[in-house]
Parts: structure tokens; sequence; C-alpha cells
């Protein structure tokens, strides 16, 4: 008798909003350094809001574990961003003229440690999460992760793109196959071709509009006068082609996780996703609507409210009226008699950035990542939840330095 | 058998669910409050039944699971301090109620240790980083701006005057004035003090940017560009003139592009440390410092030598500089409220002071710099609409 055990979620947006916008706060006026607790507190938060047969989801990450992580991490990535950064955009002025090469050869740089670092942030929260007690854990790789991700990367460059499904499937496999619940592995059943039929639209948008393109551009080149409109259109006609990609790729995206989940095993238990594409797709239209109509209304608001500030100091200001924040902050009359010196002006922009930065991500954990939580969540159930009582705990794993140099990248920055 | 199956009797007590925190196993328990302690009974897979009594002083809450709630009912969950991985999941609101009552200790949490550990890491990394912002890229910035050839030096300044101009741009980047007389008498300046200086004729290159700010500030690869509101606050050319050669000065000894290669590496680590992924404040901060550079002590002095000497060659007194900084002084305050470089150190009066003791060495013949046409034609390089909406401005303001 296999036991099927459905995912319940208990959450609200009013509590998230209040938790985010609380946390947000606090991160600008601890200069940013309130931000390791925000995501621990918005983590536990959303956890407990998973309840896998009824019994939710348990976080028990420290922000001091965050912070100290941090702050190991911060000297070899002070030194990266820092030294070879200069060294790099020199380099690239004495070679070139110019800063591309040197952003290409950073990213370069950066791309295995993206993935080494995406690991060790991974070990860290699994070996944080719980459920019904049981730890989570994911055994200790970051190195050959990064090492056969690269591998991959290398072959779905050469092939075209072509094996970027198997590199989507063979990187879950390695996570998954290291992946414990208490004592029992996790395995990634399932096969990599089975990917690749969703991912055929999204090559054939990127290929199909390179090559019309690259057709058009050499056929029409010479005759600029008769068929120019065909040239004019040139634009238009890659852009169509990358929308589609984007469209395509959010689908591939959903349809590998659903299968993905759904051929992954731990002992006697599977996973059941019924995770829909026109249901995310929704969401993160709506979600980003709404989180866009939400930032620039309530960037207006506390702009409004700086200007009156900035009024009531300036009054040279008065005629700006509520957007004096906003024009003083693009530089208007420095310096002038009754005006804002620099160093305000450079404040007052930093500021107003930091707000529509801080607003933007607020509600875009509101509107965007939680109900896409939520559909994950509901959508997912488990079978043969007889064989959970084998299942026995596992010790804890220090996983130190917690997300370390993940921090740098803003890796997972959706919770 | 056992008493376990669908036809035991019910215990007494509140039915809740259990994990021990040893299996993933969730068991059916009926906890009763008696005595101080909840007693806990309940029968396990094997069918042995089982008894545990937890203290109400021992009870915890889960941190972040202090008021779940189930449906519209608050769901309690609770572990126990000597057994930290089991969880008591309390469906019931009486049973609830009466433990978020009489347990003193549900929101105690464990003590943190290894304060002195993160002390230390917070010194070590605030040091660490200190010194490699403050000493290292400075250095190591310095070198690097000393061997960078001048296409390369050219090219940065380019960038760095897009930047300089989409910063300071609304929805357009800021104009350039191009006036067509007043480029010439632009030019004119240029050659003329290009003439007696040790800089190459290509060394140099002059632009208006059409904005009110009373500032000059030279970037690298030796671009030099003065806002207009600089050339409106002048009363003479000479007065424009002597700024200019101060930049010059600051071209000749390469501060501009020591401090972009320094600035490439100081913001990238400062968003690093605070967090800020989108990069904004780099680009912020960034230009900020390239307008308004704060070139050390030395170097400004050093460029006020430079502009010192430059200036008597060109048939103007060094004091020239003087007349500017005074009206400047007059209006603003030593060094307060006027944003521009022009007020940075070394102060004002020091300055004003050092120009007049450059000037009462000077000993030839002071000659006119532009002839009045010119400097009119200068005054209007941006259009003269433009100076009627400044005036405009200033009228409003009291």
């Amino acid at each position: 008798m296999a036991q099927l055990l459905n995912t319940e979620f208990e959450g609200r947006m009013g509590p998230v909003l209040r938790l985010s916008l609380w946390t947000a706060i606090l991160t600008v006026f601890t200069l940013g350094f309130y931000r390791f607790w925000m995501k621990t507190r918005l983590r536990r938060h959303f956890w407990a809001a998973v309840r896998p047969d009824g019994t939710p989801l348990e976080y028990v990450g420290k922000g001091i574990e965050k912070f100290t992580g941090f702050l190991i991490a911060l000297v070899v990535l002070a030194l990266l961003i820092g030294v070879l950064a200069l060294l790099l955009v020199y380099a690239s002025y004495v070679l070139f003229n110019e800063d591309f090469e040197a952003y290409l050869v950073a990213a370069v740089i950066a791309l295995p440690l993206v993935y080494f670092a995406s690991y060790r942030a991974k070990r860290y929260v699994y070996a944080r999460t719980r459920w019904r007690g049981i730890r989570f854990a994911l055994e200790p790789a970051a190195g050959r992760y990064a090492l056969v991700a690269m591998g991959h990367l290398l072959l779905a460059l050469v092939s075209l793109g072509l094996m970027w499904p198997r590199m989507t499937f063979k990187l879950e496999k390695f996570r998954t196959d290291r992946t414990f619940f208490g004592d029992q592995r996790l395995h990634q059943g399932g096969k990599w071709t089975e990917l690749l039929r969703p991912f055929l639209p999204v090559l054939i948008s990127v290929w199909g509009s390179a090559v019309a393109g690259g057709i058009i551009a050499w056929r029409f080149a010479e005759s600029a006068n008769a068929e120019s409109i065909v040239i004019a259109l040139l634009p238009l006609f890659i852009f169509i082609g990358m929308l589609g990609a984007a469209f395509f790729y959010t689908r591939y995206r959903v349809v590998a996780l659903r299968y993905l989940a759904n051929h992954k095993t731990a002992g006697g238990i599977g996973l059941i996703s019924n995770l829909s594409f026109p249901s995310i797709l929704g969401i993160n239209i709506g979600g980003y609507i709404l989180t866009n109509l939400a930032t620039a209304a309530a960037t207006f608001a506390v702009g409004a409210l700086a200007s009156l500030l900035l009024v009531a100091f300036y009054p040279g200001l008065s005629h700006l009226g509520i957007f004096a924040s906003g024009a003083v902050s693009d530089g208007t009359s420095i310096g002038e008699e009754g005006m804002p010196s620099a160093e305000i002006t450079v404040f007052f922009a930093l500021f107003l950035y930091m707000v529509t930065f801080l607003f933007f991500s607020v509600f875009r954990q509101c509107f965007v990542v939680f109900p896409t939580w939520r559909h994950y969540a509901s959508t997912l159930s488990l079978t043969g939840g007889e064989h959970l009582a084998q299942i026995r705990q596992r010790d804890r794993d220090e996983a130190g330095q917690a997300e370390g140099i993940a921090e740098a990248f803003d890796l997972g920055a959706a919770i | 058998m056992s008493a376990a199956g669908p036809w035991a009797p019910i215990p007494d007590g509140v039915r809740c669910e259990l994990v021990d925190g040893k299996t993933a196993a969730r068991h059916v328990v009926y906890a009763l409050l008696r005595d101080g302690a909840l007693d806990l009974s309940y029968t396990d897979e094997a069918g042995i039944e089982l008894r545990w009594n937890w203290p109400l002083s021992h009870l915890r809450h889960v941190e972040g699971q202090g008021d779940l709630t189930w449906g519209k009912a608050p769901l309690g969950v609770y572990s126990n301090v000597m057994t930290p991985t089991a969880r008591l999941y309390v469906r019931d609101g009486h049973l609830r109620a009466a433990l978020e009552a009489e347990a003193p200790n549900l929101k105690r949490k464990t003590p943190v240790t290894g304060r002195g550990r993160l002390i230390g890491l917070i010194v070590g990394a605030m040091a660490s980083v200190a010194f490699i912002v403050f000493a290292l890229i400075p250095l190591i910035a310095d070198q690097l701006a000393a061997g960078l050839p001048v296409e390369g030096e050219r090219a940065l300044g380019d960038k760095t005057y897009q930047q300089v101009r989409d910063s300071f741009g609304t929805v357009f980047p800021l104009n350039e004035c191009t006036g067509a007389e007043g480029v010439l008498a632009l030019e004119e300046m240029e050659a003329r003090l290009l003439e007696v200086s040790d800089l190459d004729r290509e060394a140099v290159q002059l632009t208006v940017l059409d904005h009110d700010m009373i500032n000059a500030f030279a970037l690298p690869g030796g671009r030099i560009v003065v806002m207009r509101g600089l050339i409106e606050a002048a009363e003479a050319p000479e007065e424009v003139a002597a700024v200019i050669a101060h930049e010059m000065g600051h071209v000749a000894h390469r501060d501009p592009t020591r401090h972009a290669l320094r600035s490439v590496g100081t913001f990238g680590v400062l968003s690093l440390v605070f967090g800020d992924f989108a990069g904004g404040t780099v680009v912020l901060l960034g230009v900020n410092q390239l307008v308004n550079a704060q070139y050390s002590q030395g170097a400004e002095s050093a460029a006020d030598a430079y502009a010192h000497a430059l200036l008597p060659k060109a048939g103007v007194s060094p004091g020239a500089l003087a007349p500017l900084f005074e009206r400047l002084k007059a209006k603003y305050g030593d060094s307060e409220g006027l944003a521009a470089h022009l007020a940075s150190h070394p102060a004002l009066g020091d300055r004003v002071t050092r120009a007049e003791a450059a000037a009462a060495e000077f000993e030839g013949e002071e000659q006119p710099l532009l002839s009045p046409l010119a400097w009119r034609d200068l005054q209007a390089i941006c259009g003269d609409d433009k100076g009627d909406r400044k005036r405009k401005s200033n009228s409003v303001a009291p």
C-alpha cells in the first residue's frame, strides 16, 4: 500500500509583506549588514509555510553563521574583485583600448567560482533544513561540481546548445545523488534525452533567428536602396527570436524541474510534481507588473517625503515641490546659494537608489517569489509515506562558512 | 496483541503529533498537562508503548515557528531543550493556550557561543579590507597608471567622460556645448596654454558641458571638462584659463588616471561589502569621484604650482585665480557650500594667498588672453537661451 502524502501550503501575503518590508528597512539602516539576518528570517518564514503531510519544514540556519561566513569569504573576494579587476581593466586598456575584454576574462574566471559557491550555498541550506525533525544534507563536493559543470558547459558550447539539456540533467543528478534525508540517500532517475524535446524550441528560436538574420544581412547587404526595408526589420526579427527563446526557456525550466522531481526517489519514497507552466508564466508576468507598479508608487511617495524635508532646509528648492529630491539627486543647482552641497546631492542620489532597490526586492518577494513558492509546494506530493519510519537521523553538518562566497554573486537571490 | 489498533481504548489526554528526532516517523501522542510537566504517551511502529515526560520549564518554541497557523487556528510547535531535534505539534487550542501561559522558558534561545571568535573575525576582515582598499589598490593603481599607454588612457578617459555625461543628464546625456564661435575661442585658449606648456599639442582636449555647476575637472587621457557654471561665474577669460591651467597640472601629473584606476578596484570592493549587487552605488560614487575628485593635498598643491609656473609664460598673471576665488569665498564661505573641487583642499583662503604670492613675483607684461569678442563667444558657447534660463533660476532663489 503506497501512501500518498500531499503538501499543504499555509502562508498569506500580509505577513510576508510585513516581514520583508521590516527586515529590508533594517537592512537599509544598517548599511546592508542586516541582510544576513533578513534572509534567515525570510527563509524561516517560507520554509514553515511548506507542510508536506501537514508537518512544516524547518529552517534552522542563523544569521550570525551567514555573517561570519561572509567575513571569511570577504578577504578572498576583496582581493579578487579589487586587485584582479584593476589588473584586468588595466591590461584590457593596454592591449585593446577598451574594457570589454576585461569583463569577458572576469566572467570566465567567475564562472567556475559561481558553480563552486552555489554548491556550497546549497550544502549549507540543506544542512539547516529539517522535516519531521530529520536533517537534510548535501555531501561536500563543491570543487568537483565546479569542474564537472565547466566540462558540461564546454560541451554545451561546442555542440551549439544541443548538449544543454544533458548539462541540466547531469548537474541535477550530481547534486541529487549526494543529497540525504536523514540516513537515506536520494537518487535521480530518468534520462537526459527526455529533456531534449522541451529544449528544442529554445534552440530553434535562437539559431533560427540568427541564421535568418545572417542570411538577410548577407543577401541584402549590397542592395541598400530597394530592400532596405528588410534590413530595417532585422532588429525586430532578432527581438522576436529572443522573446521566443526567453518564453521557451522559461517553459523548459518548468518542464525540466517537473521531470526531474518526478524521477527523484529516496529509498521507497518518491516525488510527484504537477508543476504547471501556464501558472508559473502567469505568476511571473502578473507578479512583475505588480512589483514594478508598487515599486514606482512607493518610491514616488518616499521621494515626495524626502523633497518636503529638503525644501524645509533649502527654501531655494521650493519651486521644484515634491520633485526636489529627484532634481537634487540629478545634480541640479549644486553649489549655488541656498542650494544643497555636492555631499548632500550624492547622499540623496544614494538614498533614492537604495530605496528603489529596497522596494523592488520587497515587492518581488511578495508578488513573485511567494506565489511561485506556493505553486511549487502545493503541486508536490510524496509517495511511499510508509517508508518514512525507516529513515533515521543523521549527524549535524557544520557546513562552516555558510554561504560564504555565494554572498558575492547574489546566488539564490529568490530566497 | 498489544493495545494498538483501531479498537484500542483512547488514552487520556489531548491528541497531538510527535516526531522523536531519531526517525522520520510521526507519532500520534496523547498529551496530558499535570504537575508542571507534559505527559506524552504513544505507541511506536513496533507496537511498544512509550511514555515521555517533558517538564514545562524544558519546553521551547522553535525559532521562527512561534506563531504558525493551521487554517485559521494556531499551530503550536514545541521542542524540548534536552531533546532538541524532537518536535511536538499541538493543534488543540486549549492545550496550546495552556502551554503558552504556563511554560516559563518558551522564548529562551540557545546562548550564543564563540563571541570572541566573532569579534576576531570582524576585526580581521575589516583590517584586511582596509589594507586592500587603502594600501594595496592605490599602490597597484599608481604603478599601473604610470605604465598605461596614451591610447589606453584616452580610451579610459572617453569611457569615464561618457559616464559623467550619462549620470548628470536627466534622460539624455548631458549636452556638449558646441557653439561654433565659442569652440573657436576655446580652441584659441587651449592653444595659447599648450604652446607654453611642456605637454604635447595633442595631450589636452577642452570640452564645455551644459551644467550649472561651478566646476572644472580633468579626466584620464587629458580631457579637461569645464562646466558652463564656471564660465558664467568668471568675469574674465584669464580666470577660466587659470582654472584650466590648474587642471593641466593634474593632467601632466596623471592624477586623473591614477584616480580612475583606483576607483575601479575600490568601488567594486565597497559594493561587495554593502551587498549592492545591482552596482548602482559603484556608478554613483564613481562618477562623483571623477567630478569632485578630492586629490591629495600634495597633488593639489603640485597642480597649483604647475599653474603658477605656466600662466606667466602665457602672459597671464597667476593672480588671475584670485578674483574668482575671492568672489566664491565671499559668496559661499571658506570651503563651505561650494562643492566644486575648486573648494577642495587646500582651503580656498590658502590658495588665494598663494596665487597672490605668485602674482607678486610675476614681472612680465599682462596680455589679454582672448579678445573681448572671443570672450563673449566663449560665454555663449552653450547658446544664449541657456544663460537666460540660468538668470531666471537665480531670480527664484532668495
